[in-house]
């Protein structure tokens, strides 16, 4: 498979410009895998630089947008994955960190909590508007529904009234209802 | 302001009505003028003091717009608008329609407008200048302003930055990135000053609804376009970092040197500047390399070593000497003359008779050797090739960023909007100021129609709270009518 290099951020590559053209090594290290929905994810530790300056990027959050290629997120680099699964990331100077900062906030830390739209039920679960379970209300935007690591399909069938034969939860529309399945 | 320059005329009996609208600014976009609005005017030659028709209403005139009820004084009215008239009013000429009011229609714009296309080239404020006093003194220099004009204050936070300079900007827009360093942004209030909006959402409100008494209805607002759930926040480092390249080749020559000096010592700078010592390219960890000696004598070339001029951080290079020890003895040359000499006397005594046969034999081979020694060390001349290699660096202000993002957002749902501001310098204080502008882009999304009694204190920008909701007010309608209806229609992002 051919090497695929990409970069998400535009501000990436003007940075990278910014510097000169050189290549400088850096590990990935503790990866700490994500899976949502089909789409891997992981947040590691990064560290970026020459042997005289090794700067540590903490909790960067690495995705795997396509077959064969890891795009950096929050880092100003170029990374690959390669097919056995090792992640090499490249740098093309040894920017000094911290000078790069990200932090993820939930709602409730924004002090927006009328924006979930997420309701707790009387038998303390937290549910979705759908009337999904939820693992609670805190964690921001959007959330997966609890357990999953799979890709789920919507379909819409009738069954009887009340079964419980499914995961993720029921959706009443009359004598219809919708769920949601796991393929 | 409140002092007109020109003569202020009332015109309150000849205007039938306004149409007033107040939005807010410099928010996703560029636009600037905080208010305008259009004021039906009764079309009167004869009106006094001075007449009302379109000579009158010329581009540029200034504007102020007074709300009160006439059972009141005056002098307590309110100014909720202070601007100047923008283009030629409309009136209609002739109509076979049934004889109404003939009426201008006036367009008032706020000052803003007229510094909208101004780009400037300002001063250069140095470190440790207050933001405020920077938008002060911007606002005086280039908006031509009166101080008096001007209600912005210190603000807390000082240029960082050798210097900071607005450099081919529109004038205000130059303002509000000096100001969006605090979270505030300029606009020309209802009285026509030059004040710094707080943006805080966490302000106190202006008005506190304990109950909907005031209010007529509220209204969700539809929203076409996704909402921005991150934000990307760049500065500008104060301080210099070093951006190190590979070891390269810096400098490299030739040294041609021999039997009439021991030691040559060449400066070698990394760059033209010659004569600048602490000017030009910088390296670090130089060291010499591919040197090459070659000569004809045996002897030569005893050491070539690299000798760079550190400077006080202990790594810096701007240049430094080659220094090539040829491994001759001035001695030498110095003994093998004595020699040649004192053989050339002793065999002129033997000449003379007075010393014997053989001495001078001796005399005579001891100079042909001193001879000979002389022309073989003036055959010691060799070449030298030399390469200096290290890592140049450069130092520069190095780009900060701050991201904060909604969490449990997966990849391909990041909405992200990307934020410059070069004044900003401190990546703890860019957090902060990022987490803000998440909570602004995400309050976006909640956005409200609120038809409520017309409150002339309340403006764009502030907060008011009905019962347990809070909401920033970010456009004001109403019409100004005689008799009036009383109400105004406010669109607001609820932030709580």
């Amino acid at each position: 498979m051919a090497r695929e290099f990409s970069i998400v951020r535009e501000l990436s590559r003007r940075e990278l410009e910014r510097h000169t053209k050189r290549f400088i090594g850096v590990t990935v290290t503790k990866p700490d895998f994500r899976d949502q929905n089909g789409l891997t994810e992981w947040v590691c530790d990064i560290r970026v630089g020459v042997k005289e300056g090794w700067a540590l990027v903490k909790n960067c959050l690495i995705a795997q947008w396509a077959i064969g290629a890891v795009t950096d997120m929050n880092v100003p680099v170029l990374a690959e994955r390669s097919e056995a699964g090792r992640v090499t990331i490249i740098a093309r100077s040894d920017i000094q960190l911290p000078d790069i900062d990200f932090v993820s906030y939930s709602y409730d830390q924004l002090e927006f909590s009328f924006m979930h739209n997420l309701r707790t039920l009387d038998d303390g679960s937290v549910v979705d508007g759908f009337g999904y379970e939820f693992a609670g209300p805190s964690d921001g935007g959007y959330t997966a529904p609890v357990g999953t690591s799979t890709t789920h399909r919507y379909s819409n069938r009738l069954i009887e009234w009340g079964s419980t034969d499914f995961d993720y939860g029921v959706t009443e529309f009359g004598a219809t209802i919708s769920e949601w399945e796991e393929v | 302001m409140g002092e007109a320059e020109s003569p202020e005329y009332d015109v309150t009996d000849w205007v039938s009505s306004i149409s007033y609208s107040e939005n807010i600014t410099w928010e996703n976009n560029d636009d600037a003028i905080a208010s305008n609005c259009v004021l039906s005017v009764i079309y009167d030659e004869d009106a006094l003091p001075i007449e009302m028709t379109e000579k009158t209403w010329l581009d540029g005139t200034p504007v102020r717009i007074y709300q009160g009820d006439r059972r009141i004084k005056k002098e307590l009215w309110i100014p909720i608008f202070t601007g100047v008239v923008r283009g030629v009013p409309s009136t209609t000429e002739y109509s076979r329609s049934e004889t109404k009011a003939r009426m201008l229609n006036v367009t008032c714009v706020d000052r803003a407008e007229k510094y909208l296309n101004s780009v400037v080239t300002a001063r250069a404020y140095e470190t440790e200048t207050d933001v405020g006093k920077a938008a002060v003194e911007t606002a005086i220099e280039w908006m031509y302003l009166d101080r008096r004009e001007i209600m912005i204050g210190y603000q807390d936070y000082a240029i960082a930055h050798t210097q900071s300079q607005l450099v081919d900007v529109e004038v205000l827009k130059g303002v509000f990135q000096i100001l969006f360093t605090v979270g505030k942004k300029p606009k020309f209030n209802g009285e026509g000053f030059l004040v710094a909006a707080d943006t805080d959402l966490d302000k106190p409100p202006i008005r506190r609804y304990q109950n909907k008494d005031h209010i007529v209805e509220i209204r969700r607002e539809q929203i076409l376009s996704s909402v921005n759930n991150s934000v990307r926040l760049l500065g500008i480092d104060d301080e210099l970092t070093a951006v190190v390249e590979s070891t390269k080749r810096l400098a490299h020559g030739n040294i041609t040197s021999g039997f009439f000096e021991d030691e040559v010592r060449h400066r070698v700078y990394f760059s033209e500047n010659d004569g600048k010592e602490n000017q030009g390219r910088r390296a670090k960890n130089t060291y010499l390399a591919n040197e090459r000696i070659s000569s004809i004598g045996a002897f030569f070339g005893e050491g070539l070593r690299w000798a760079p001029n550190i400077e006080d951080d202990g790594f810096t290079v701007f240049w430094g000497q080659v220094v090539f020890n040829t491994g001759y003895d001035p001695a030498v040359r110095a003994t093998l003359t004595g020699l040649w000499a004192a053989s050339q006397a002793i065999i002129l005594l033997g000449w003379l008779g007075v010393v014997p046969d053989w001495i001078v034999a001796i005399a005579q081979a001891t100079g042909t050797a001193a001879m000979i020694g002389m022309i073989l060390s003036m055959t010691e001349v060799g070449h030298v090739y030399w390469e200096v290699h290290g890592q140049p660096f450069q130092n520069v202000y190095q780009q900060l960023c701050s991201t904060a993002q909604l969490s449990g957002i997966l990849t391909e749902d990041i909405k992200e909007i990307e934020l410059r501001n070069d004044w900003l310098y401190d990546i703890g204080y860019m957090r902060a100021r990022a987490k803000e502008l998440l909570r602004r882009e995400l309050i976006k999304g909640w956005s409200y129609q609120i038809h409520m009694i017309d409150d002339p204190f309340i403006e764009v920008d502030d907060i008011i709270e009905i019962e347990s909701m809070k909401f920033y007010i970010t456009s004001i309608r109403k019409n100004l009518l005689r008799p009036g209806d009383g109400k105004m229609i406010c669109t607001a992002w609820r932030i709580a």
